[in-house]
């Protein structure tokens, strides 16, 4: 083939270009440490260094969620411990003082401290962390316990049906003893026949009449159900703040020669006819302001668990009839003011589902905080993985980069040194003469 | 019986065509460096003798060195050249709107806020994680903006660029008309003369004219050249003859206004099959409207299922949630232009999933976050998946863009090596005819001398 001089020009500087080209290439793999900066580098290893950075990013989201979970979990662990310490101390008070032998001065020196121990509950329960109630459920700008506001003491007697009515009323059931904050009254209701808002009007001036000017009570007839109006129970609810109201458990007659016989009530108690004789005491209106719910963290994709214990059924044994613990603090309040031995005794039991009931909460939060553990444990696992993965698609290899390097280097130079020969190559002109 | 005038006649002849082939020469070797110079070669032919014995020299052409063949493949290749040149320089640029694999850009974007809506519900209360939450919508709401913003850029760039060239393409059509006519006054005159040197410069233009857009040539007699553009069964003549016939623009009301290209009455621009124009328009037409609509579809997306989801919660005052990004109609047209966030108040971000949750609830919030997870059905991918695929696609077409001009260059630059080959001036070829014309010229000049020695002798026989 004829090679003219321009061919020879121009190869060698062709040449000098990609050589030049492919050693830039080269060196800013090399300084910016990368193998793909452009997509079109690698298109198939563009996408999945995008979809791993997207991965990596996303666990130190749900580790940063997961912090925010274990802190709030941590907090309400150990504020139920607390919790739970305070109320077994309520339990020795409770079974030290059913002992027959002590004096009601010294039940009343328990009493008072029953009273404390309900306030530094209703401290724990009002918790807050990072200027959030961690027991009111979503409400947490709530303090979930507010005994301020409405609540008063509370008596509720069992269901009576509207056949009961009208209940007569004699010397053999004329007699009713009631507490409200904690003083003991007797009353004797007049004879007669009585109608249901008889009753009530009746109970109500005979109570409220013999009461000291400090207390007072409301006596009521409630139905059960808004549709069913004949049938319901009476409330005895004592009508200041903070008050607490029962009817006084005297002790049930048991006939000595027959231990198996029914209990028979005192001759003249009026509780049986008004259906007070099982009722119970409680925390009247709503005490408990936070609600139900739960407050979920993302922890990992898909997966959103609780981080909050609701008040409503660690201290009010929610709905699947567990205890109320401040309640039962008040009817021990109650019983020890009164010396009322069977209050105590009940107390006592009621103690006993306390502690489990938190017990339970406790144990919850600990299976919780394993899980997220757990979790996260994995999710540090997964980043370890995805980030090398992220790095083997997408950093270059630094020896063999920099062996090209030189390569390239070398490659440049050969192909300099080659255009200076052909420079100095001689034509024919240089011959002739 | 030759005489002696004769000889003085062969002698003069020869030192004048033995000159014409030192000027040839010396052409050649001025031009050792011209681009596409094609050597000059002279052609003897001995002359019809007057006598018996002896004829002259004269020169019968001085031709150009050409592959008529190899000229013609050149100059097709020019089309391909010219085409993947710009379908590369603008992949280039397409590629660097999604910012490399490191992704700085729209899918960061998309994590980020994201990533806000988590801390929202850690904390679906606090003002101050809803404030980010607002920010961070704008800043990806943003962020797509530019993205579009730049898809625009290029798009406007490649239609500029087409009026441009199509003026270019006229200006060069002009021109070769009327290098045909100077080349068939000059070739009919009956010389035998060939121009070659016009014929050089036509071959230049074609050459440029070819980068531009596909042209087909048909040499007609007499030194005209026809070239036609077009291909299927839309093919109009560029040059006929003396005759250009120009390209115009017309706007397009289907495309947005753009201009369509005609020539005459026939609209050629789906007929033009390569060249630059071509992929100028295979840009503007088809390959960066797919970009931008996959852009909105994003963003339409986007915004509508996170504000499907807002919808239904509840804001801090109790009230059911608006929209969270300004609704946008259907279709996806421009939602990427338009995506903005529509909220103020942080306090109307509704992360609880009823009234009766609040303050606390965050049941919303989770609903909200799980969307980055989700596989969208309209996208067929998670948001940030489908840009990760458009990312991958989009390298992808650069990378096969940048493989074809390779390709292209190096088959280019075998022809041109050929072309060299044959037309191309090798000094040392051309210094070995210098020497020999020059001998050859001596010998004629000694020619002249001798003839005139006889005339002498033959006038001094007279004393």
């Amino acid at each position: 083939m004829r090679v003219s001089e321009k061919m020879l020009f121009d190869s060698t500087t062709r040449h000098l270009r990609l050589n030049a080209d492919a050693l830039l290439k080269v060196q800013d793999r090399v300084s910016s440490g990368k193998r793909v900066s452009r997509p079109s580098d690698d298109p198939v290893s563009a996408v999945r260094i995008l979809g791993y950075g997207r991965a990596v990013d996303q666990v130190d989201q749900y580790l940063r969620n997961m912090n925010e979970s274990e802190q709030f979990l941590s907090v309400s662990e150990s504020a139920l411990s607390g919790v739970e310490e305070r109320i077994h101390r309520a339990s020795e008070l409770a079974v030290d003082m059913a002992n027959a032998s002590k004096h009601p001065e010294d039940r009343k020196i328990a009493a008072s401290e029953v009273k404390q121990i309900f306030e530094q509950l209703t401290a724990v329960a009002n918790t807050v962390h990072n200027g959030q109630t961690i027991f009111a459920g979503n409400k947490i700008t709530t303090a979930p316990f507010d005994f301020e506001k409405q609540w008063q003491g509370q008596y509720v007697g069992t269901t009576l049906q509207s056949e009961a009515f009208p209940i007569t009323i004699d010397n053999s059931n004329d007699t009713l003893n009631v507490t409200v904050d904690g003083t003991t009254i007797q009353v004797t209701l007049d004879s007669g026949h009585y109608s249901r808002e008889d009753l009530v009007v009746q109970i109500q001036e005979k109570v409220g009449g013999a009461l000291p000017t400090t207390s007072s009570v409301v006596v009521e007839f409630k139905p059960d159900d808004v549709a069913v109006p004949d049938t319901g129970s009476f409330f005895i609810t004592s009508d200041t703040v903070k008050g607490r109201s029962s009817v006084v458990f005297k002790k049930v007659v048991q006939p000595v020669s027959d231990p198996n016989a029914p209990a028979v009530l005192p001759l003249g108690d009026a509780r049986q006819a008004l259906g007070l004789v099982d009722g119970k005491s409680q925390l009247s209106g709503e005490a408990y302001l936070g609600d139900a719910g739960e407050m979920l963290v993302l922890v990992e994709s898909g997966v959103a668990l609780a981080k909050n214990i609701p008040g409503s059924r660690a201290f009010n044994g929610g709905a699947v009839g567990g205890v109320d613990i401040f309640s039962g603090l008040l009817n021990l309040q109650t019983a020890l003011e009164t010396s009322n031995v069977v209050g105590i005794q009940t107390a006592i039991t009621d103690m006993e589902k306390a502690t489990e009931q938190i017990s339970n909460e406790r144990a919850f939060i600990g299976i919780r905080l394993a899980r997220l553990e757990d979790t996260r444990i994995r999710l540090e696992d997964f980043k370890t993985v995805t980030i090398a993965s992220k790095s083997e698609e997408e950093d270059i290899d630094l020896t063999s980069a920099i062996s090209e390097l030189i390569q390239r280097q070398n490659a440049l130079s050969a192909s300099q040194s080659a255009m200076a020969r052909i420079l100095q190559q001689p034509t024919l002109l240089s011959f002739l003469r | 019986m030759p005489d002696v005038a004769g000889i003085m006649h062969i002698g003069r002849q020869a030192l004048s065509a033995h000159q014409q082939a030192i000027a040839v020469t010396s052409g050649n070797i001025a031009n050792v460096s011209t681009a596409g110079y094609s050597r000059k070669q002279v052609v003897y032919e001995a002359t019809s003798p007057t006598v018996g014995f002896g004829a002259g020299v004269q020169i019968a052409q001085v031709r150009s060195v050409v592959d008529l063949f190899l000229q013609r493949q050149i100059i097709s290749e020019q089309s391909s050249l010219g085409r993947f040149t710009l379908e590369k320089g603008a992949l280039d640029r397409i590629e660097l709107i999604f910012h490399g694999a490191s992704g700085d850009g729209v899918s960061k974007a998309i994590g980020d806020f994201f990533s806000a809506v988590n801390d929202l519900s850690n904390n679906p209360a606090g003002i101050a994680e809803r404030n980010v939450l607002l920010e961070r919508g704008s800043s990806l709401s943003q962020t797509i903006h530019v993205a579009y913003t730049q898809l625009q850029t290029v798009l406007q760039d490649m239609n500029s660029e087409i009026t441009a060239r199509v003026d270019e393409i006229n200006a060069i059509a002009g021109k070769i008309a009327d290098l045909n006519k100077q080349i068939r006054s000059i070739e009919n005159l009956g010389t035998g003369m060939v121009a070659n040197d016009l014929r050089d410069d036509r071959v230049r233009l074609l050459g440029e004219l070819s980068e531009k857009i596909e042209i087909h040539l048909l040499e007609e007699k007499g030194g005209d050249l026809t070239v036609t553009v077009g291909s299927g069964g839309r093919i109009v003549p560029l040059v006929s003859g003396e005759h250009a016939y120009a390209l115009s623009m017309v706007a397009d009301p289907n495309n947005s206004g753009f201009s369509k290209i005609l020539s005459g009455d026939t609209d050629m621009t789906h007929a033009i099959a390569n060249g630059r124009l071509r992929g100028l328009m295979e840009l503007r037409d088809n390959l960066l409207p797919a970009y931008i609509d996959q852009l909105n579809k994003l963003a339409g997306s986007i915004v509508s299922e996170f504000n499907t989801q807002h919808q239904q919660g509840f804001d801090l005052s109790g009230e059911a949630g608006g929209d969270f990004f300004s609704p946008l109609g259907e279709p996806d047209q421009d939602a990427a232009n338009l995506m903005a966030v529509s909220i103020s108040d942080p306090k109307k971000i509704a992360a609880a999933s009823s009234a009766d949750e609040l303050p606390g609830g965050n049941g919303n919030a989770i609903l909200l976050a799980k969307l980055q997870d989700k596989q969208v059905s309209s996208l067929n991918a998670t948001f940030q998946g489908f840009y990760a695929n458009f990312t991958g696609e989009v390298g992808a077409r650069a990378a096969l863009s940048q493989r074809n001009l390779s390709v292209e260059e190096v088959v280019s630059q075998q022809l041109d090596t050929m072309r060299e080959g044959i037309s191309g001036v090798s000094l040392d070829e051309e210094m070995t005819n210098l020497i020999s014309f020059q001998r050859a010229y001596q010998a004629s000049a000694k020619l002249v001398v001798t003839a005139d020695e006889l005339l002498q002798t033959v006038i001094g026989m007279k004393q």
